[in-house]
């Protein structure tokens, strides 16, 4: 009578324990996946501060010019800018890409500025 | 000496493992909603960015066209009341002239809009322009705000 209840007891902690194994191998997924895109949220939002930093910085540049940054996750910032020459003064167009490691364009800030002439008409 | 007994019956294993698991399930689910909100979130803040960067560079080619308005204008000007009454003759659907002041609005995708005004200066003084106004409004209708509020 006792080996019989000491060998229900092991099929029962066997069975309970290949249960808990099937259980933390999906729970454990779910896990690993909240933690991959917490960083993604995490790149995006450094992506964005150093994409606006550059932006601002390139549009109160006197002279700006072509630049590339590449951030600790292997992010581009590209920063490209042109000059048009209008009637009564010059818009430099300006804008800075940022492309993540797998080719894809995260964001395109534009950042043109006008600069009027200086002559005063009379 | 009295000496008490614990036994662990049949069935407290899984009872405990069931308790392990749920918890474990909860932390994971909720974990993972967190992660979502910040992707969404992060998402969000980038469309802001870029539709604040757009709306801006917008603002900056009317004020290159208002600039272009403001030389012709002055070339054919004798005084600063025919001045300003042609480049109030010239404004492009959209902007409006009062007193030395030029208004007008940039519109986002997205319900938000930039105010932009301009103070024109005197015939012949320079700059010919400067910025008066550069404010960003969000209409919270068009944003769904109300509707999140509530």
């Amino acid at each position: 009578m006792k080996t019989k209840n000491i060998n229900s007891l092991l099929v029962e902690v066997l069975l309970a324990m290949l249960f808990f194994a099937l259980s933390a191998t999906v729970i454990l997924q779910v896990f690993v996946t909240a933690r991959t895109e917490s960083d993604r949220a995490q790149r995006m939002s450094q992506v964005l501060f150093a994409a606006q930093n550059l932006a601002d910085e390139t549009y109160l540049a006197e002279h700006p010019e072509d630049t590339t940054i590449t951030l600790e996750d292997g992010t581009v910032l590209t920063v490209t800018v042109s000059e048009e020459m209008k009637e009564a003064g010059t818009f430099r167009n300006a804008s800075v890409t940022a492309v993540d490691t797998e080719g894809k364009t995260l964001l395109t800030l534009p950042c043109s500025r006008y600069i009027p002439g200086a002559e005063v008409v009379q | 000496m009295n000496h008490r007994r614990f036994n662990i019956g049949p069935g407290a294993a899984s009872l405990i493992l069931i308790i392990v698991v749920l918890s474990m399930s909860v932390l994971g689910v909720l974990t993972l909603m967190n992660a979502r909100s910040d992707i969404s979130l992060s998402e969000r803040s980038l469309a802001v960015a870029e539709e604040t960067y757009e709306l801006n560079q917008r603002a900056e080619q009317a004020f290159a066209a208002l600039d272009a308005i403001a030389v012709a204008a002055a070339k054919d000007s004798a005084d600063q009341t025919a001045y300003l009454a042609a480049i109030e003759k010239a404004l492009p659907e959209g902007m409006a002239l009062k007193e030395d002041i030029v208004a007008w609005t940039e519109h986002g995708k997205s319900g938000r809009s930039l105010a932009c005004a301009v103070r024109i200066a005197a015939l012949g003084e320079g700059p010919r322009l400067t910025w008066a106004a550069h404010q960003m409004t969000v209409n919270s209708e068009a944003l769904g705000m109300e509707e999140l509020w509530n």
